[in-house]
């Protein structure tokens, strides 16, 4: 219910939150090894498990299938939690934690390319646990498909639950295999895409600021933890800290997930998991402790509930809200009707453009894009410039027929209407406005 | 509680009201910019009885986010009091009761209530209560009465436990200082942990419950603050370039200047007796200058707030060096000097504090909002348009907004405001009119008004672009005050 909450609430005309689902709904659409509109035509390096599965038919299965993975990654979750030996009340709280938690609602109730990855990373982990060798071998090998950190990461968690019991030849029988599938496959790409370059550009903000800023949704983080949701885990380690000999494989996996989310987002879906386990053990050791006031007890108690109704009631806001608004999504659709041709803007803005069916200069697929610092540098110099020769040197460099600005690029990139970009496409000859809304301005390039 | 005490208590307490209240008497006015957004604030919700949430004034228009606890308390009393005088007396009785407070910690802590009386005595003459908080309608009156009854009720939880649930509520609701009540408690577990002190059980669990609502309300208040600025909203949004005024270096001299040489002696004395003791009322007062500290050392507190807080738990500390020094002298052939004694130190305390605190309210006092400047304000209100942009100085926006009743550009309540410091720095700096003219078109300015206060912040003698008589015209002016009207 909750989940299917966000897509209910979203506005009729916004369609899919976010940008990642409009590339693979695209890819789905349009299946081939070569992609013509990404970096203006590029080998189709990409992982297309998600996009595969929903070809069959990609509009109705891309709203469909997020929530449908949720139940499965929700049932899966409730096996391997009483493999685990929890009690059913800490399980069930355990259960409503995660449910309630905002990367949770993030991976299944919009489409993206890890929700498949993380259903089956908890189904493999309930069948290894159930001791079904070959459900567990097959989730885990065909993982990397759909994302190759989440396969990494859970790769790395079930070899820590393993190595403190005598079920290790089994993991290594995984491993090799999942190694084997996962590096076919990238070297497969990598031998017709060339090998990735290093970015020298930051996609998102460095720092420790910046870093806890998404890692926590409550303080902005795009599917970061619930900020309650980890102090009650705080909470629960320090309960827990007196049997933490007898459960080795968890509490290294947690100190391990705690140092991975600092150098992958994706991280975090999994740290979820064990931060709502945790926290459900903290609840309910408080319920069940003696207390010496009753009303400390009872305010205690409900404010730590009514703390993760909020973080996940504020995130199913946000998921709301999300952008595309219905005015970007309706640009989408009347840009697909423009001639074909190369559509500059921000490369965050680029799967959207791709969407509409146009080439783009950059994404924010940058794995074995090509050329993809220099052309992150004309960008920037384009959208700063406001001298007409420069602009217009970097616009045939790329042979640009359009340039899309919505309302949230424009805020973001310029202080006042006559800066950089915006004051040549104002006051210039060589640009023609074809579409304007309060959302998205779309200039068509005139030479 | 002794006859004798309760007098020589009421006599502090008059005495610290009455040095306040002279002080807030001497102008008609208030001694800062945020006075006047706590008498808009309220005085819309004693009219609306709602508080303004869209302000169509403030930065020209802009969502304000606070609680306005503080303002609904205030019109409460304005019900009873006509005009200004509830923002002229309630805050100063609410800071005066202090010196009660304090003396109740000191109390607790020592038993002795001649040592608390002293107390009571050195944080009533806190200098930096004087310059910080006098006829400034400081909200900060209501936030340390909160945190001070919060801790004397910490060392009683059996008894009053409802009282410490229901102000563990009230205190974020108020301020995000909250969070200080908090942190400092998280820190007393920390020290208990490493001497091996058992805490008790209820301490224990109300801090669990002071962590969550602290975090609760926070995150219900000020969402939109967190969404936009991450952990930055702790540090209010306020401008990088202004950051260093608000969230200071600590500065020794400035620290000891601000709190008294006699808190400082006494509290660093009386802090390494009670370390002795191992008690563990004293490891929360401990827990809370040590967070005091480190907040003010991260600059995550206001350097004011943090310094008076500082003076507040070294003024009740101060009781223990107190205590043991007249016990001491119980045990010397001095027994006979212990009364004139004890009075030489507390008219040392009065000198050396009294003074600084007198020369301190002086001198916030001279900073008040002038006549000339008051008028101008009014001069602004009865002649311009009602929609007019008013450029002030950063600092004197709310002037421009509650006396004006004027849109300005900027003001100094930052959360969720955007950031204009550079613009209107460079209105106020250049000497080049065209560089000027940009940022005065960007906020569609109609007047600016220039004060001697605005000159000497920026150092200017005049807006030398102003001289351009195509676009600028003096349509006001006094000896300290200038009001331009744009007119190109």
């Amino acid at each position: 219910m909750i989940l299917s909450l966000v897509p209910l609430m979203r506005a009729d005309d916004s369609f899919l939150a976010g940008r990642e689902a409009y590339s693979i709904l695209r890819l789905a659409e349009h299946p081939s090894t070569w992609d013509p509109l990404s970096y203006g035509g590029r080998f189709a390096a990409y992982t297309w498990g998600t996009a595969l599965l929903i070809t069959p038919s990609p509009k109705l299965l891309a709203q469909l299938l997020p929530p449908i993975f949720g139940l499965l990654a929700f049932l899966s979750l409730w096996g391997t939690l009483k493999s685990f030996g929890l009690d059913n009340n800490t399980r069930r709280v355990a259960l409503a934690i995660t449910a309630t938690s905002p990367p949770f609602i993030f991976l299944f109730s919009t489409l993206n390319n890890q929700f498949i990855a993380i259903t089956l990373a908890l189904f493999g982990l309930y069948s290894f646990a159930k001791n079904w060798k070959v459900p567990s071998a097959l989730a885990f090998i065909i993982m990397p498909v759909f994302s190759l950190p989440a396969s990494l990461i859970s790769i790395t968690l079930l070899f820590m639950m393993t190595f403190f019991s005598k079920r290790r030849d089994f993991f290594w029988l995984i491993f090799v295999c999942t190694a084997i599938v996962a590096t076919a496959y990238y070297l497969t790409l990598a031998k017709y895409a060339g090998s990735p370059e290093k970015l020298l550009f930051a996609a998102t903000e460095l720092g420790l600021h910046s870093r806890l800023q998404d890692h926590f949704s409550d303080l902005g983080g795009k599917y970061g933890l619930s900020i309650f949701g980890a102090m009650l885990a705080m909470l629960g380690v320090i309960y827990s800290w007196k049997k933490k000999y007898s459960d080795l494989g968890v509490f290294f996996s947690v100190f391990t997930l705690a140092v991975l989310i600092f150098l992958t987002k994706h991280a975090i879906f999994f740290m979820n998991f064990f931060v709502s386990i945790l926290a459900a053990y903290a609840l309910m050791a408080l319920a069940r402790k003696g207390w010496e006031s009753r009303t400390l007890k009872n305010f205690t108690i409900l404010v730590m509930v009514l703390g993760l109704i909020f973080s996940a009631t504020s995130f199913i806001n946000r998921q709301t809200m999300a952008e595309p608004s219905g005015g970007i999504v309706q640009a989408m659709e009347i840009f697909k009707d423009h001639d074909e041709g190369v559509a500059f803007s921000h490369y965050t803005r680029g799967y959207w453009v791709e969407y509409a069916g146009k080439k783009t200069v950059m994404d924010e697929n940058f794995a074995f894009a090509p050329n993809v610092n220099e052309r992150w540098q004309d960008s920037e110099n384009l959208f700063k410039t406001r001298s007409l020769d420069e602009a217009m040197k970097i616009i045939d460099k790329y042979d640009i027929s359009y340039i899309w600005l919505d309302r949230k690029l424009r805020d973001e990139t310029w202080s006042h209407k006559e800066e950089g970009l915006q004051f040549l496409l104002e006051y210039s000859n060589n640009f023609k406005k074809a579409y304007s809304t309060e959302h998205v301005e779309i200039w068509k390039v005139l030479r | 509680m002794r006859f004798q005490t309760k007098i020589a208590l009421g006599a502090i307490f008059l005495t610290v009201l009455a040095i306040r209240l002279y002080f807030a008497f001497q102008t008609p006015y208030f001694s800062s910019d945020e006075a006047y957004f706590h008498i808009r604030h309220t005085e819309y919700i004693a009219e609306n009885l709602k508080p303004i949430v869209n302000d169509e004034l403030s930065y020209g228009g802009r969502f304000v986010l606070n609680s306005h606890v503080f303002h609904y308390l205030l019109a409460l009393f304005k019900l009873a009091l006509p005009g200004m005088l509830a923002y002229k007396i309630v805050p100063e009785i609410i800071l005066a009761m202090l010196v009660l407070l304090v003396f109740a910690i000191a109390k607790e802590i020592t038993n002795n209530e001649t040592a608390a009386l002293f107390s009571a005595l050195t944080s009533g003459l806190t200098p930096i209560l004087f310059k910080a908080t006098i006829n400034q309608v400081s909200i900060y009156s209501l936030i340390l009465v909160l945190l001070l009854y919060m801790i004397y009720i910490f060392f009683d939880l059996r008894n009053k436990v409802r009282w410490f649930v229901l102000l563990s509520l009230l205190l974020p609701l108020v301020h995000p200082a909250g969070f200080f009540f908090a942190a400092s408690m998280i820190v007393y577990l920390l020290l208990t942990g490493l001497e091996s002190i058992e805490v008790e059980q209820i301490s224990k669990e109300s801090i669990i419950l002071v962590l969550f609502f602290n975090l609760l309300i926070a995150f219900l208040l000020f969402k939109n603050a967190f969404l936009t600025t991450g952990l930055g909203a702790a540090w209010q949004n306020v401008p990088s370039e202004l950051l260093d005024s608000y969230f200071r270096n600590i500065n020794v001299l400035e620290a000891v200047t601000s709190i008294g040489i006699i808190p400082i002696i006494f509290g660093t004395t009386g802090f390494l007796f009670a370390l002795k003791a191992k008690k563990k009322s004293i490891y929360a007062l401990s827990a809370f200058m040590l967070t005091d500290f480190l907040l003010l050392a991260m600059k995550m507190i206001d350097f004011n707030i943090g310094i008076m807080i500082l003076g507040l738990l070294l003024a009740v500390i101060s009781s223990i060096a107190f205590d043991k020094f007249v016990a001491y002298l119980n045990m010397t052939k001095f027994i006979r000097m212990k009364k004139p004694a004890a009075a030489a130190f507390v008219l040392l305390a009065i000198a050396s504090l009294g003074i600084p605190s007198l020369i301190a309210a002086e001198g916030t006092i001279s900073n008040s909002i002038t006549q000339d400047e008051y008028s101008t304000l009014a001069w602004i209100r009865d002649n311009t348009a009602k929609m007019a942009v008013v450029l002030a100085d950063i600092n004197e926006g709310n002037y421009v907004t509650a006396i004006a009743e004027r849109k300005n550009v900027a003001d100094s309540y930052f959360l969720l405001a955007p950031d204009r410091y550079s613009d209107i720095s460079n209105i106020f700096r250049t000497q080049s009119l065209v560089k000027a003219i940009e940022p005065i078109k960007k906020y569609n300015i109609d007047y600016i008004y220039l004060s001697d206060r605005t000159k000497k912040n920026y150092k200017i003698e005049e807006l030398v672009y102003a001289r351009d008589e195509n676009c600028f015209k003096k349509v006001f002016y006094t000896e300290k005050t200038e009001v331009y009207r744009i007119t190109c």
